[in-house]
């Protein structure tokens, strides 16, 4: 999995690790660490559902400001249907609120949506051996497909959204028309939600975006609220403007008059897109030509950075398609364009798996049964104190390295056999004791099984076990050559004491870890115990 | 000989509200270790099949999942009437199911003939009146890397 974009920024000074963002992440991708909010990068889809959940408004959405605009020469406005639905006035009126926030000009995106539904039903009737097919034009439901179901990749329909279309479109005829180079004409998306910058940063099936900026709608609410009230709401829309097909796009179901009922399927909300992905995924729902979803519940209109009610915002987009006329359109003309490839994809999208739990697959069969196994004795109340979602991410997480058992605040001790005990290493030692590594690298991986205190070698040689974690302020070499012949785990120098020249070639030698904290013995072996190692093996 | 996986979903004849969830879980279990994509969705969809073959036809059942990186096996093994014509049940179009199964869009006939094209190897044993155990093979299962 390549690093990816996200856009969303988690502010850990606003967070106070509630735990909201976390239950609400409909892919597991949030944990609480340290008591602060933390993304699992390779598990985020760019849902934002964590950001409407989060009291303290500490997960920010990230999007282009309107100074991105200085960047072009011209700038061609390209409003998401929903934005009509957020405001009491006729289209006409909104777009000519929007010519007045700067842009050059204004691309309606209906006439790409009305050819696209045409397009579409091309497609489906021409590659009848391949049902269903899933729609591409929310970034979420892509990126969903890409982590969760990589055998589905070819199900997503390889036609261009509407929006990428109508940049295209509108980009060619501005330069066209004005003789300015297309790279100085800057393309603005203006978006219900933050995904969408994930397809103009880094958009999967396209080597690039027509898109170049996208501008929030909740940021550009006040400026259009005010240009509308004085100029008023009642302006008709343009001929060749948005039209009542176009609206359809901006809620859920709104597409379901396509085709013919028994053959689409409208599925919003991501945990029941899951769902249904999980059917086509297992050989169901074959007699179903088109899949259209989104990852909000009440599709475009319900968008992170929308501000309208969703409710409100649906119902003024199905008043809306009262008022407007459908578009007049040309099938044969559509049906050539389709034949050239006009409304094509440029590129494949590729998957992009979420990580098993090992990349060799005997050690991931391993960590699976062990994850099994501590699965059995956790609660199974996925109450979320250890800072995973449920129980089940708890044992992915433990298996996987990033948290240990004794995170459960019901796991006792005592109920670990001494494979789960083992689930402590000298890394995950270090933290505890804000301590560094400063030898035997190599080994700090192993597991740490018990510990041990004490400054006297013998005492030491005799009483100290295979395993352990001793912890003394001795610092010559001798402690290194103790540690090796009874096999110790590591060994802590306490009180910031840094071990002498000759300890630390020695360890690197042996490959003895030595862990140098600034905290007294006391605080030390008060953390290790607390954190799960024991004195005394029964 | 490397570590196996396995693990076990209770399956319940006639509850079509829970029926699927073994199947989900074998394919997420699969996800999670690394078994090649390809592999995943023709075990997913054989096993969906023999899943609701146990929901369909039996007082209830077991469906066992064995991973090693050689191969996947899931075994459906259920208490049911059994199978009285195995050749007749594989046949494509061939169907016991009920008017009111129907209704819910199963029964086309075609669940043997699924099962038989996405597994490597399938066999099944059944005794009428007493129950049907099928076994689905797949093979290959590692990523290609």
């Amino acid at each position: 999995m390549t690093a990816p974009f996200h856009p969303l920024v988690f502010d850990s000074t606003l967070c106070q690790g509630r735990r909201s963002c976390m239950r609400a992440c409909p892919t597991q991708a949030v944990r609480v660490r340290a008591g602060h909010a933390e993304l699992l990068d390779d598990r985020c889809i760019d849902c934002g559902e964590c950001i409407r959940v989060c009291e303290r408004h500490a997960i920010r959405p990230v999007t282009h400001s309107l100074d991105e605009l200085k960047g072009f020469d011209r700038t061609i406005a390209i409003p998401s249907v929903a934005l009509y639905t957020q405001f009491d006035a006729l289209p006409g009126a909104v777009l000519a609120a929007l010519r007045q926030c700067g842009f050059s000009s204004v691309a309606p995106v209906s006439p790409a949506c009305d050819e696209t539904k045409e397009a579409i039903e091309f497609f489906v009737s021409e590659n009848g051996d391949r049902w269903p097919f899933i729609s591409s034009d929310c970034p979420t439901v892509v990126r969903l497909v890409q982590a969760r179901y990589p055998t589905l990749i070819d199900k997503l329909l390889p036609l261009l959204p509407p929006r990428e279309l109508t940049a295209r479109r509108a980009k060619a005829r501005e330069a066209a028309e004005t003789g300015i180079a297309p790279e100085r004409i800057g393309a603005v998306y203006i978006t219900p939600c933050p995904s969408k910058m994930v397809s103009i940063v880094d958009h999967p099936g396209m080597r690039r975006s027509h898109l170049d900026v996208a501008v929030s709608i909740a940021d550009l609410y006040p400026q259009l609220a005010g240009a509308l009230k004085h100029h008023g709401r009642e302006t008709p829309p343009p001929a060749g403007a948005e039209t009542a097909g176009g609206l359809r796009w901006s809620w859920a179901g709104g597409h379901q008059s396509w085709l013919s009922a028994e053959q689409s399927l409208s599925v919003a909300g991501l945990g029941n897109v899951i769902r249904i992905l999980d059917d086509i995924e297992e050989g169901r729902l074959r007699n179903y030509a088109f899949v259209h979803a989104v990852a909000c519940v009440e599709g475009c209109v319900g968008g992170v950075l929308a501000v309208e009610d969703p409710y409100v915002a649906r119902a003024r987009a199905i008043r809306l398609t009262g008022f407007l006329e459908d578009a007049s359109l040309d099938p044969a003309a559509v049906r050539k364009r389709y034949r050239e490839g006009e409304y094509h994809a440029d590129s494949r999208t590729l998957p992009n798996p979420s990580r098993p739990l090992d990349d060799d697959m005997d050690r991931a069969i391993v960590k699976m049964n062990e994850r099994d196994r501590l699965l059995a004795i956790l609660p199974g109340i996925d109450c979320g104190a250890c800072g995973a979602p449920t129980c089940a991410a708890f044992a992915d997480d433990v298996v996987s390295s990033t948290a240990t058992p004794l995170d459960c605040v019901f796991l006792h001790w005592d109920a670990l056999d001494a494979r789960e005990r083992r689930a402590m290493t000298i890394t995950q030692v270090l933290p505890l004791l804000e301590g560094k590594l400063m030898a035997g690298k190599g080994r700090a991986g192993e597991p740490v099984r018990g510990g041990y205190a004490s400054d006297l070698l013998s005492d030491v040689m005799a009483n100290a076990r295979e395993g352990d974690l001793w912890v003394t302020l001795q610092r010559h070499a001798n402690i290194v050559a103790v540690a090796a012949v009874r096999e110790i785990a590591g060994i802590v120098l306490v009180g910031g004491r840094e071990p002498e020249k000759a300890a630390l070639e020695r360890a690197e030698e042996e490959g003895v870890p030595i862990v140098v904290t600034p905290l007294p013995a006391f605080e030390v072996i008060g953390r290790l115990h607390a954190a799960g190692l024991a004195g005394r093996r029964d | 000989m490397a570590e196996a996986f396995e693990r076990t979903w209770r399956v319940m004849g006639l509850d079509f509200t829970s029926a699927g969830r073994a199947s989900t879980g074998i394919k997420d279990a699969l996800k999670r270790m690394g078994v090649a994509p390809s592999v995943v969705r023709r075990v997913a969809t054989a096993s969906y099949e023999a899943e609701m073959n146990v929901v369909m036809h039996a007082r209830r059942g077991d469906i066992t999942l064995r991973v090693s990186p050689e191969v996947v096996v899931v075994e459906a093994s259920d208490e049911g009437p059994g199978i009285p014509d195995v050749e007749l049940a594989m046949q494509v179009g061939y169907s016991t199911a009920t008017p009111e199964m129907r209704e819910m869009g199963f029964g086309a006939g075609m669940g043997m003939h699924n099962m038989k094209q996405n597994a490597d190897h399938l066999h099944i044993d059944t005794v009428v009146g007493k129950g049907t155990r099928v076994r689905i093979t797949v093979g290959q299962v590692r990523s290609p890397r």
